[in-house]
């Protein structure tokens, strides 16, 4: 397949509907998430995964890999809030859509940096953690994993990705209590890797992506560590997803 | 669910590479592209015809008799993997093991109607359905991954094992055995030969028989996806290959 030149920026998934930016600078490739709070359907999932697809294209058509990065962004008070819960309640085809998105970013082909501007609540926050790095902004927004209090299951593959980017304590914390972590407690439990006033996230965020870009010349190896590395979360991640609805199907 | 009107042209119509078709509790997908071999573009018109077929399942308000038929054109089944770019881009195989997996475990009973050549890949797509018809007096189905030689990724050997006895299964991958339809009707690797003419209707036939299986709803798919719950770990195992330069 030749590699066709996609202009950036780019609205995806299209000028007329317009939920989130890919955009280059230099190294950086910046995907910007600002569709109010950024909750998951079908159609965020798909977008978000043909953004990936242009980056990792852009990658492969290199003669020789250069360092490159990925950073993710939302807008406002939100990073991302989640699945839209009614949505995937009636579509059922939809969790493979979210579950194979986390699975792309998680291996993803080059470093990645969640830029957490607020907050990043139950799929929202397996997001940010399926990012290589994450830096969060001070005083304003939480990571929580608000299942228990909604009293919804986590996917195997979700449960895994927890456990995989958490220590014992933090994951039982998120998990089992819906444990709110400010920008302090992430910090010292380890969900991110920075915290900085709001103003300067984005500049934070650019300085750790191109700290960690020169990675990116590893070439399909960088990717190949990944799935080594994450091989359980990707192979529980690619377990079905289904519901038993109570009535008809 | 935005409504599709049938026949479908796939991708589109200026690049028509498949057609899906409705009738009654019946969708046929008619692959007529060349040999119709996979490339990226022609795994994902596959995967958007059961996209749409899946919505149309899950649309319904109780679930209702439906099923899929597959078939090829002329001489070819499909002739598998278009190897040039398969080795020219790589995210080609995960879009190829993801159609394979989303066959294999397809929410309502599949049937593939073996017009002619099922090669490698194209075998692999005719075993990834529930039930096979074969025309009886031309075209083999064969894995000759030996003789190119190319290796068989976990899932796609995963695949051959599942739905094959041991013997069968060792001679098809380790000699690359070209099983004619009599052979293949023998040792269980098709379930009706049939003269050619006869092959889509007698696919039809048996997917009529089947499809009431579908009113079980979302348990027709649950209950592949346990059956299969092997083969679907294996398929999701990332496919790299250590390209010279990247």
């Amino acid at each position: 397949m030749a590699h066709q030149e996609v202009a950036l920026p780019l609205a995806l998934p299209s000028t007329e509907k317009h939920y989130m930016t890919l955009s280059r600078e230099g190294p950086l490739f910046i995907l910007h998430l600002h569709n109010k709070d950024n909750r998951f359907t079908t159609e965020v999932c798909k977008a978000i995964i043909h953004a990936l697809q242009v980056v990792e294209d852009t990658f492969l058509a290199q003669k020789e890999p250069t360092e490159m990065a990925l950073i993710t962004v939302g807008d406002g008070k939100f990073f991302s809030n989640g699945l839209d819960v009614a949505h995937a309640r009636e579509y059922i085809p939809f969790m493979d859509s979210y579950l194979t998105m986390l699975k792309k970013l998680l291996t993803f082909t080059i470093p990645t940096v969640a830029a957490l501007n607020g907050h990043a609540f139950a799929g929202g926050c397996m997001l940010a953690l399926a990012h290589d790095y994450r830096v969060m902004r001070t005083e304003r927004g939480f990571m929580c994993m608000n299942e228990i209090d909604i009293k919804a299951p986590l996917h195997p593959g979700m449960n895994a990705l927890l456990r995989y980017k958490t220590t014992p304590k933090t994951l039982r914390a998120l998990v089992l209590q819906g444990y709110r972590f400010n920008s302090d407690e992430a910090l010292a439990a380890d969900l991110v890797d920075e915290i900085c006033p709001e103003k300067e996230l984005m500049a934070t965020a650019k300085k750790l992506a191109l700290k960690w870009a020169p990675k990116a010349k590893a070439g399909i190896v960088y990717r190949q560590l990944k799935e080594e590395l994450s091989t359980d979360t990707i192979r529980l991640l690619s377990v079905p997803y289904n519901r038993l609805e109570s009535s008809r199907l | 669910m935005s409504e599709v009107s049938f026949p479908l042209a796939i991708p589109s119509a200026d690049n028509h590479l498949m057609t899906l078709h409705q009738e009654g509790p019946l969708f046929i997908l008619h692959l007529h592209h060349k040999d119709n071999r996979f490339t990226t573009e022609f795994c994902r018109g596959i995967l958007y015809a059961l996209q749409v077929v899946e919505d149309i399942f899950n649309d319904s308000e109780d679930p209702v008799d439906m099923a899929l038929v597959t078939t090829g054109e002329g001489k070819i089944y499909s002739n598998g993997l278009d190897l040039m770019h398969a080795v020219s881009y790589i995210p080609f195989m995960e879009t190829y093991l993801l159609m394979l997996r989303r066959l294999l475990t397809f929410c309502i009973p599949t049937v593939a109607a073996l017009n002619g050549h099922a090669f490698a890949g194209g075998c692999l797509l005719a075993l990834a359905h529930d039930y096979r018809v074969m025309r009886d007096d031309r075209g083999y189905m064969c894995m000759n991954e030996i003789d190119l030689p190319a290796n068989l990724p976990p899932g796609m050997a995963g695949l051959l094992r599942y739905k094959m006895t041991p013997d069968t299964f060792r001679n098809c991958v380790l000699q690359g055995h070209r099983f004619p339809a009599k052979q293949a009707l023998d040792e269980k690797l098709v379930d009706v030969i049939c003269p050619g003419t006869e092959v889509l209707p007698k696919a039809k036939e048996l997917a009529l028989k089947w499809a009431p299986k579908a009113k079980s709803g979302i348990i027709y798919r649950q209950l592949k996806e346990e059956m299969y719950a092997d083969v679907v770990r294996l398929l999701s195992i990332p496919y790299n290959r250590l390209a010279p330069k990247m």
